[in-house]
């Protein structure tokens, strides 16, 4: 019984082993703060190095992400809702045409497990759709997938619309996706490229930092 | 004539070139087309080329570089896309069916009835349609002759010539790949299949995949430059069987062809802007035929063309060639075409289920590190026997990469040798030693920029490795192509035991080891279910097309009765692919 079993746990995807571990710190009266940022966090940051470095793979990571989650659904209810860590709310979705859903979910795992609050608006998601979601969630960040070269286009559309509804300056964009690259990142004006889940994650927390 | 000079030196060229003009349109206007991969965006790195400007040299990506001044290229014989190793397999039907078909006619004048219709002899049944250029060359030949020939599509006259010398009539059949053109040249008189031509397909060269060319149709002149390049292959083709056969292409009077949704679009010269974003529409998805002329092809001035139907979406007409090729069967089969993209299909002759899975380029070498095409110095086969390494390689060179096959055989022995495990990671050295014990291969396992990677050969300081993230590659492409056979096995409502086969076409289907590829996942495991590959299936489909009017019927029944379901729309597709990424 420890946080580092609770990391472990979220590690290995195991639930069952997440639940019990918390369950019993809870009742042993440890912060429930604590067990989410020493604990599950913890485990989802190796979770994400390991996904970098291919060492665990897409199912793992959405094992972990899950592990993790029900570990957070446990101790959720002891914590004021304005004391719940978040570093940021998210928007994330694919852009229009554009039908891949598992790369972009995974990224929204990983800025999950790092402290943001994500607002998943699902695939083929037009520029309108992205520019409401970040007006009425108050989003400070915009991150979007395309995994298509004849979809990326399309994000040059998201920003110009961004840009068009005044949000330019109160919203970074991060970009991702096979074709996408740091150079068409820098061409549509975009804040952020990243290769990966994790490195979205982690250089997503410096951008708004 | 340009202002620079660009001095091929390994090839001793000189090409000229107009300022800004970029390096890769140079190379293949001088007869070097460079492998594109990206489309000429500069992100895939394969155009990688050296040149030397003010005596100083440096390493350029071709398709970003433009021309201001004087310059020499070092092109090596790798940098030049090469050959391929391009399936084409003919076939021979005993008995002729297709559509068009001759006669020799012989007009006696002492014959004729009073008052009568010359026109009349020629004619087939009332329903013979003879156009007015054909109406005078025939009164022009009656004048001459006695003796004609008449060429016939179905009813209609064709051609007509004054009979001299032998006049014999030939069909060719075209399987349209993304990669590769082949083409199947037909003797009707005497049923001989005369040739097999293929080479690369010319479009190549403004990018390797349908996505890159279908964004390649967007720029300006885009399309008919794709479309210019797809017409050049095929006369190219011709030519050479008219170089082979001594000047036959005129009598060639028709011409049939497949190919995925793309290749129609830009054969047609239509649109294919549609096919890149969902919801992937089709200008159309009919069979369209019409005049060869149109579309320049170099065959007979009357001839007629005509393209297979498309089944929805990226499912072509090569996949209805494919299923046709399989006959007018009530026997149920799933079948998996396996190329630049994946085409799925289950069912029999009256009603087939298709999809296409998104497999990726990793099958075909591309996104692997160490990954080439099926070409000289690829490494082909791979085993482990008695802790050592045993390698095929295509040509029986020095190995310079791994080409589709190999790389199902490595990850399938790398597997069995638990080097790697259930979830696809890599071991490395100290793991797998305290696991299974120390082996000499374990020395196999590096790291290379911080990534693990397993050593396959080392020859002449090329190392050639294959590494965690091709590994991940691999099983995305085999979760993808197994997830969409089972979701069409679920939508079929068909039970297991009522599939008698699954099919494999495409050439990467003849190379594989099929067993190792059941091994790793990439073909479904289905028990006892054989599994059988019949190599170009597209190709043969749309052979039988041109020679049996009664394939015809099947296409059109086979378009009628199929279903396309769109993988990426279905939830349990996306739960699929995840649950299928491991390995057993």
């Amino acid at each position: 019984m420890s946080l580092e079993k609770i990391s472990e746990g979220v590690l290995k995807g195991n639930v069952n082993l997440v639940l019990e571990e918390v369950e019993l710190l809870v009742e042993k009266g440890e912060e429930p703060l604590k067990i989410i940022n020493e604990g599950l966090m913890v485990g989802m940051n190796t979770v994400g190095e390991k996904f970098k470095k291919g060492e665990m793979f897409v199912p793992e990571v959405l094992m972990s992400a899950k592990a993790m989650k029900s570990g957070i659904e446990l101790v959720k209810p002891l914590i004021n809702d304005e004391d719940m860590p978040s570093i940021g709310t998210v928007v994330i979705g694919t852009v229009k045409g554009d039908l891949h859903d598992i790369g972009k979910n995974l990224v929204g795992m990983m800025m999950e497990s790092s402290g943001f609050k994500v607002i998943n608006i699902g695939v083929d998601a037009s520029p309108d759709k992205f520019v409401e979601a970040v007006k009425e969630n108050n989003a400070t960040i915009l991150a979007m997938s395309a995994m298509l070269t004849t979809t990326m286009t399309q994000m040059k559309k998201v920003v110009e619309a961004i840009k068009e509804a005044g949000l330019k300056d109160n919203v970074k964009i991060m970009i991702g996706g096979a074709p996408v690259t740091e150079k068409f990142a820098e061409e549509i004006e975009a804040d952020l490229y990243t290769v990966d889940a994790s490195s979205a994650a982690e250089k997503g927390k410096k951008l708004i930092a | 004539m340009g202002k620079y000079e660009i001095f091929f030196k390994n090839q001793n060229k000189i090409v000229y070139a107009e300022k800004g003009e970029l390096l890769s349109n140079i190379c293949e206007r001088g007869g070097y087309p460079l492998d594109l991969v990206c489309g000429g965006k500069g992100t895939c790195g394969k155009c990688k080329v050296i040149i030397e400007k003010n005596n100083k040299k440096s390493e350029v990506l071709a398709c970003m570089e433009e021309v201001q001044e004087d310059l020499s290229l070092y092109l090596t014989k790798d940098d030049i896309k090469k050959d391929s190793q391009i399936l084409s397999n003919g076939l021979k039907l005993d008995q002729y069916n297709g559509s068009i078909h001759k006669r020799e006619i012989t007009i006696e004048k002492n014959n004729l009835r009073h008052c009568g219709n010359l026109i009349d002899t020629i004619k087939i049944d009332d329903n013979t349609k003879i156009s007015l250029e054909n109406i005078k060359k025939f009164s022009e030949l009656i004048g001459k002759s006695k003796e004609i020939v008449v060429v016939y599509e179905n009813e209609e006259v064709l051609d007509l010539t004054e009979k001299k010398y032998s006049q014999d009539i030939y069909g060719a059949a075209v399987d349209i790949g993304t990669t590769s053109v082949v083409i199947f040249l037909y003797n009707i008189t005497n049923l001989k299949l005369m040739g097999v031509y293929s080479t690369i397909n010319k479009q190549t060269s403004l990018g390797a995949d349908v996505i890159s060319r279908i964004l390649y149709a967007g720029n300006e002149k885009g399309l008919q430059q794709l479309h210019g390049k797809i017409i050049e292959t095929i006369n190219d083709l011709i030519g050479e069987a008219d170089k082979e056969l001594g000047e036959i292409s005129d009598q060639i009077y028709k011409i049939v062809l497949c190919g995925n949704s793309t290749m129609q679009h830009l054969f047609l010269n239509l649109n294919p802007e549609n096919l890149g974003t969902s919801p992937f529409v089709s200008v159309t998805q009919d069979l369209v035929s019409g005049k060869a002329a149109d579309l320049n092809i170099n065959i007979n001035k009357n001839a007629k063309f005509e393209f297979l139907p498309l089944l929805g979406g990226f499912v072509g007409a090569d996949t209805i060639s494919v299923l046709a090729s399989l006959g007018n069967t009530e026997k149920n089969r799933l079948v998996i075409d396996l190329g630049t993209n994946g085409e799925l299909a289950i069912g029999n002759s009256n009603q087939y289920l298709v999809a296409s899975t998104a497999c990726g380029p990793a099958l075909e070498g591309a996104g692997i590190s160490c990954g080439m095409r099926g070409t000289k110095g690829a490494i082909e086969r791979f085993k482990i026997k008695d802790d050592e390494i045993n390698i095929e390689i295509i040509g029986d060179e020095n190995p310079i990469g791994i080409c589709g096959s190999g790389i199902v055989d490595i990850i399938s022995e790398l597997r069995d040798y638990n080097f790697i495990d259930k979830t696809g990671k890599l071991l490395d050295k100290e793991e797998y030693i305290a696991k299974y014990g120390r082996i000499k291969l374990a020395d196999n396992v590096f790291e290379i920029d911080g990534i693990k990677s397993f050593m396959i050969s080392k020859a002449k300081d090329k190392m050639v490795y294959i590494n965690q993230k091709d590994i991940r590659q691999i099983q995305l492409a085999k979760s993808a192509i197994v997830a969409g056979c089972k979701i069409l096995i679920k939508e079929s409502g068909l039970k297991e035991e009522e599939i008698s086969e699954i099919v494999l076409a495409g050439a990467f289907g003849n190379y594989i080891n099929i067993k190792k590829a059941v091994n790793i996942g990439l073909l479904p495991n289905i028990d006892a279910l054989p599994i059988r590959s019949i190599g170009n299936g597209a190709g043969i489909g749309v052979q039988k097309y041109l020679l049996d009017k009664n394939t015809r019927k099947l296409v059109d029944k086979i378009k009628e009765n199929s279903k396309h379901i769109e993988l990426s729309m279905n939830s349990e597709f996306q739960n699929e692919y995840i649950s299928n990424m491991h390995f057993e």
